[in-house]
Order: structure tokens, then C-alpha cells, then sequence
């Protein structure tokens, strides 16, 4: 051949597969910071009481309302039940928050906007306007509805999460496959014989997925912050369980007189939701096929 | 594969009187845009067609409804005589045997997929065994390296994109491969290196090609017929040597004039286009003969009358009521 591009000098690693999303993941400085946070997180839900320094729910009144010190490091309530424990105890009811508010909404908003997109006509005027009738709604009024018919509960509190948020994913699911419908990648599919639902699978949903995928990780800081809301309001979990919105609720009630017992949690909620945020600016860097180009990466053009 | 030219009475492709019209919505009454209307050409095996014309004037259209990836208004395609829009197998197999080049490299293959994946797709829908080295074979057949399979397409240049695209129409052995425009997107050298690539696979695996472009210098140097194309309806049709020669229809003549000369001094004094204006909209095409707005030689028998296509030769077809009026070589005459 007379072309002699400089592609074919490239090194042998650049010729191999695309390393998968979770290390380059890695390798992206504030993503790896913020994914290591949400580790810490998970690891202090997943210990549960063998690293909590006292029982998050037994009390002990004469010990109320005690300031940070070195027995109690984050102070007591007004129970007289550490906060720590509490705050970490919080820590595995917003992390099921996040996972299953967000991931039952990402998983049904690509897929009913994945068809909606590539069926057109019809069915996707119908899919639309549904979504349009949910999106209308204000979005924790309409999670206080479904969550209030539901009846409270961790499981229904994230359900109705999931229901609100779904609009937001079928959309976006829904622009991306209008995106790729059109394109000649897939008319080469469909002259080869590519039955539908695989033509969906492997030339549609791979190319919407980056969009869903930053949705979903910037939307668990929303969910989350939705959750603490319905918490607040009581429609979370049960009382003596440990959550961050219903300790913000029962703490706001004592705010002047023992602060921390709104500090410690709000402030385990703002950590928990930047780094959610920041991962989801890092996958969005991370999922371009073409991102690497731009990190300087030797690869001849 | 040995090519078999004219082994079958029964020409590879046959369109006839394709007809697509796509309903145009806006404010007022519904109006039909008339982008392929009463098209008929045949394809034979092992030979290649050029379909010529400006934009617009349904090239596009009519390369995606010989592959069946639009269904037409009315009008058929026959693939060896059999519909490709039959029930069932039948068509599916049929429309199986032809596949496309697109214009365009990049958007062609999917981004987040390899070269090798792309080349492979239409080996997996058959479920054909050793598909990597199939793959292989047909990337070294276009003049790609083997190991370029494991590329994504974003790592490759305009030029070897195209060859990786071919390759992928090429894998499966089709009967026909309509090129949409596949070599308007690269530079003259690589255009020149692409027409050349094509002809030695047609050579070699017998392949029959529709080559549709605007660039009538790329047409003319790889068709054995041509095809002119204008407002949706073929306007000439002549073998390529014929139509080098003696173009009869006013606007086969001006796009012969339309292309430029290689030789510097020639072009210089090159005889001046003759056309002028766009091309009238496909929503409301003139009446008569579709050319007559812009066509010098137009009178009132050209609006009032639709010129057929009739032949002038042997096998030299033209739609014009004054076919021959205007001649090639007047332009060249005027440079010599």
C-alpha cells in the first residue's frame, strides 16, 4: 500500500483492547480521590457495629446532649447516643439509597428511552408525554406523594426516588439514540442482517450509555440529598434506625444547644454527595472513546 | 469467485420505474417531496454502473433503496430476478447479497467497537466459522494490516477507514456493492488509490459495483456504463466509452463542461459552465422535461411535453426532445 500511516509504528499496547472504564477510572486523579471516599463510606457501612465505637441506638440520658470529647468524638444527642455511631450507621442507609433509587431509574429510563428513541412514531409519542406528566411534577413533591402511598421505608423511600428520576434518564436515553439512529454505522448493521434487539444492544446501548452513566452518577448526589428529605419528613426509615435526614431532622430542634448534632451528619451527607459528583465529571472524562487522544497519549492520527 | 459476466440472460440488478416519495410536513396542505421518481437501470454481473448527478437529485435515495435500506413508493428491485422485498427468507437473503460503502468513513463504524468487530458483523449474522481469519484475510485483501482489526476507528486515518468499510461490504461475498459517495470524502491521491482498489477486487473476486458520486471524472474512470441522474428521474444512460464521447443530453454536456481539465493550458481556456440557477425544488418539479428551466435550449414543446427515455444508439438511452443539440466536444473544440 501506498499509504504509510504513522498509526502503524504505534506500540503494541496501543493496538490491544481499551483498557475497561473502572481503570482508566483509576488512573483520573479527582475520580480516583472521590471514588476512594465513596470507598471509605461503603467499608464503614459494610463493618457496621464492629467499628462503631458505642451501639448507634441505645441511649443513655444522663450522658445527653455531651460535647464532642474524647469518649464521645462527635458528641451525644439528645438521647444521650453518640453521634459518631449514628453518622456511621447512616452511612449504609444513604449508600442503598443511592444504589437503588438510581440504578432501578438508569436501568428503566435506557430502556424505555433506548425504544422510545429508535421505535419513533407512536410509541414514542406516548413514552414522551408520560415522562413529560412525571417531569411536570415538582420532584420531592411528587417523591413525598408515591413514598406517602407507598407507605414509608427505606425500600419505598428509594422506589419513589427511582420513579421521579426516571423521566431524566428516558430522555437522555432517548436524545442519545436519536443521535446514533441515523447514523451509517447502523444502516451497515442492518445491511448485514442484524437482527433488532442485538443491533440494540451492541450499537445502541453502548453509545447511550456514557451519557446515562454520568446522569447516574451525578444524580445519587440529588437522590441522596431526596432521601434526606423524605427522612426529614419521616417517610425514611423507622425511628430508632440511624439516618442522616432524620438526625438532621431530630438535631434541628436542638441546634443551638448542641450543634453537632447537625454538623456531623450534614456534613458525612455534602462529603458523600461531591464525591458522587466528582465521579460522575470523571466518568464523563473517562467514557469518551476519543479521551485519550486528548491526554496526549502517543497515538499517531 | 470467478467473475462471470454475462453468464446469466437475467441482468444481477434490475430497478424498475423506482419511485420514492417522502411526505413533506409543514404549515399549509401535506406536499409530496418527489426524490426518486421513475427510475429504471439494470446492473450485470461483474460490471459497474455510474449514477451521476448534482445534489439533491436522489442519488442518495436511490443507493438506499437498491440496498433495501428504504422501502420505495412504488417500483421494484429485482436481484437476479426475485424481489428483494419478497416475504420472508427469500428477500432477506436477497437483500443480503448487496451491501454499501458510505460516504462518510468515521460515522460508518461504530465508535466504541474495533475495526475487526465492524469487518466481522456480517460473518457473525451467518454464523460462519473462523471469522478471524475471514476477517484478516479481507482487511490484507484491501490493503490493511491483519493486526489493524484490533484498532478502534478513531486510530485509523480517513483513508484507511474507507478500506476497513470496504472490507466490510466485501467479507460476505455480496453480488453488488453500491458506493454512496465513498471516495468524495478523501483526497485526490487517496480517491485515485481507492478507484484503483476497487477495480483489482472487481477483477479479482467479480464483484458488480453502483458507484454513485457528483464527480463525474471518478465515475468515468471506473464505470462501464454511466448513468445521469437529474431531479429524480434518469436523464442519459450510455456506456462509459459512449458517453465520453458523445453525452446527448444538454446536461450530461454541461457537467462534462462542469469537470476540470488535468492539463493546465486546456483548463484556462475551458468553455464556460452553461448552467445557471439551482436545481428546481423535487416539491414542485417543473412541468415537461425537468431540465427546461435551466436548459439553454429549451422551447415550448420542452414545458409542455415529457421527454421519454428512447434510445439513440445502441444502448444509448437520453430523455430530451433535442438530444445531441449540445455537444462535448464543442467545449473541447473551443480549447484546441
Amino acid at each position: 500500500m501506498n499509504e504509510t500511516p504513522a498509526t502503524v509504528a504505534a506500540p503494541a499496547s496501543q493496538t490491544s483492547r481499551r483498557p475497561k472504564l473502572a481503570s482508566r477510572l483509576l488512573r483520573h486523579k479527582s475520580g480516583a480521590a472521590s471514588l476512594a471516599v465513596i470507598l471509605i463510606f461503603g467499608v464503614v457501612a459494610a463493618l457496621g457495629s464492629l467499628i462503631q465505637p458505642f451501639d448507634p441506638i441505645a441511649g443513655n440520658v444522663v450522658a445527653s446532649f455531651s460535647p464532642p470529647s474524647a469518649e464521645h468524638w462527635l458528641g451525644t444527642d439528645d438521647l444521650g447516643r453518640d453521634v459518631l455511631s449514628r453518622v456511621m450507621d447512616g452511612a449504609k442507609i444513604a449508600l442503598i439509597v443511592a444504589t437503588v433509587s438510581v440504578g432501578v431509574a438508569a436501568i428503566i429510563g435506557l430502556i424505555i428511552g433506548v425504544i422510545a428513541g429508535y421505535a419513533g412514531g407512536f410509541l414514542d409519542l406516548l413514552i414522551t408525554r408520560a415522562q413529560d406528566v412525571l417531569f411536570a411534577f415538582p420532584t420531592l413533591l411528587l417523591a413525598v406523594i408515591v413514598s406517602a402511598v407507598l407507605g414509608p421505608g427505606l425500600i419505598n423511600a428509594s422506589l419513589a426516588i427511582a420513579l421521579v428520576y426516571i423521566p431524566r434518564f428516558g430522555r437522555i436515553a432517548r436524545s442519545a439514540t436519536l443521535q446514533v439512529k441515523h447514523s451509517e454505522f447502523l444502516d451497515a448493521a442492518r445491511l448485514a442482517g442484524v437482527p433488532v434487539v442485538r443491533m440494540l444492544l451492541r450499537h445502541v446501548v453502548p453509545n447511550v450509555m456514557p451519557s446515562v452513566l454520568v446522569l447516574a452518577a451525578l444524580s445519587v448526589s440529588t437522590a441522596q440529598l431526596a432521601y434526606a428529605s423524605l427522612a426529614f419528613l419521616g417517610l425514611g426509615v423507622s425511628p430508632p434506625q440511624a439516618d442522616w435526614g432524620s438526625m438532621l431532622s431530630e438535631g434541628r430542634n436542638f441546634v443551638t444547644v448542641a450543634p453537632w448534632m447537625v454538623i456531623a451528619p450534614a456534613a458525612a451527607l455534602v462529603l458523600l454527595m461531591v464525591a458522587f459528583n466528582v465521579v460522575g465529571d470523571a466518568v464523563r472524562d473517562v467514557m469518551d472513546p476519543r479521551g485519550e487522544h486528548s491526554k496526549g497519549a502517543p497515538i499517531a492520527a | 469467485m470467478t467473475p462471470d459476466r454475462g453468464a446469466t440472460p437475467t441482468p444481477l440488478l434490475q430497478v424498475n420505474d423506482l419511485v420514492k416519495h417522502f411526505p413533506v410536513r409543514g404549515r399549509g396542505p401535506a406536499q409530496m417531496l418527489r426524490a426518486v421518481d421513475g427510475v429504471s437501470f439494470t446492473v450485470n454481473a461483474g460490471e459497474t454502473v455510474g449514477v451521476v448527478g448534482e445534489s439533491g437529485c436522489g442519488k442518495s435515495t436511490v443507493a438506499r433503496l437498491v440496498v433495501g435500506l428504504t422501502k420505495p413508493t412504488s417500483g421494484s428491485v429485482l436481484v437476479e430476478g426475485g424481489d428483494i422485498w419478497a416475504r420472508g427468507k427469500e428477500g432477506a437473503e436477497r437483500r443480503r447479497r448487496m451491501q454499501m460503502v458510505f460516504q462518510n468513513p468515521t460515522g460508518s463504524m461504530n465508535p466504541r467497537r474495533t475495526v475487526g468487530d465492524a469487518v466481522a458483523e456480517p460473518l457473525q449474522v451467518l454464523r460462519a466459522p473462523g471469522i478471524r481469519a475471514k476477517v484478516e484475510e479481507t482487511l490484507s485483501l484491501v490493503g490493511l494490516k491483519p493486526e489493524m482489526a484490533d484498532r478502534m476507528p478513531h486510530e485509523m486515518s480517513g483513508g484507511q477507514q474507507q478500506r476497513a468499510a470496504i472490507a466490510r461490504a466485501m467479507i460476505s461475498n455480496p453480488a453488488l456493492v453500491v458506493h454512496d459517495e465513498s471516495v468524495a470524502s478523501l483526497d485526490i491521491s487517496l480517491q485515485a488509490q481507492i478507484l484503483n482498489l476497487l477495480v483489482d477486487l472487481q477483477d479479482r473476486l467479480g464483484t458488480a459495483y453502483l458507484f454513485i458520486s457528483h464527480d463525474l471524472a471518478a465515475v468515468q474512470a471506473i464505470s462501464h456504463r454511466v448513468v445521469v441522474m437529474y431531479l429524480g428521474e434518469v436523464v442519459e444512460s450510455a456506456t462509459a466509452v459512449e458517453f465520453a464521447a458523445r453525452p446527448l443530453h444538454p446536461y450530461s454536456v454541461a457537467l462534462r463542461r462542469a469537470a476540470l481539465l488535468p492539463d493546465p493550458e486546456i483548463e484556462q481556456s475551458r468553455v464556460e459552465v452553461g448552467l445557471t440557477g439551482d436545481v428546481p425544488s423535487p416539491l414542485n418539479p417543473p412541468s415537461g422535461c425537468r431540465f427546461r428551466t435551466r436548459c439553454p435550449y429549451a422551447e415550448q414543446k420542452c414545458a409542455d411535453e415529457k421527454p421519454a427515455l428512447r434510445p439513440a444508439q445502441d444502448g444509448h438511452y437520453v430523455a430530451c426532445h433535442f438530444a445531441g443539440i449540445a455537444t462535448a466536444t464543442t467545449a473541447l473544440e473551443g480549447a484546441s
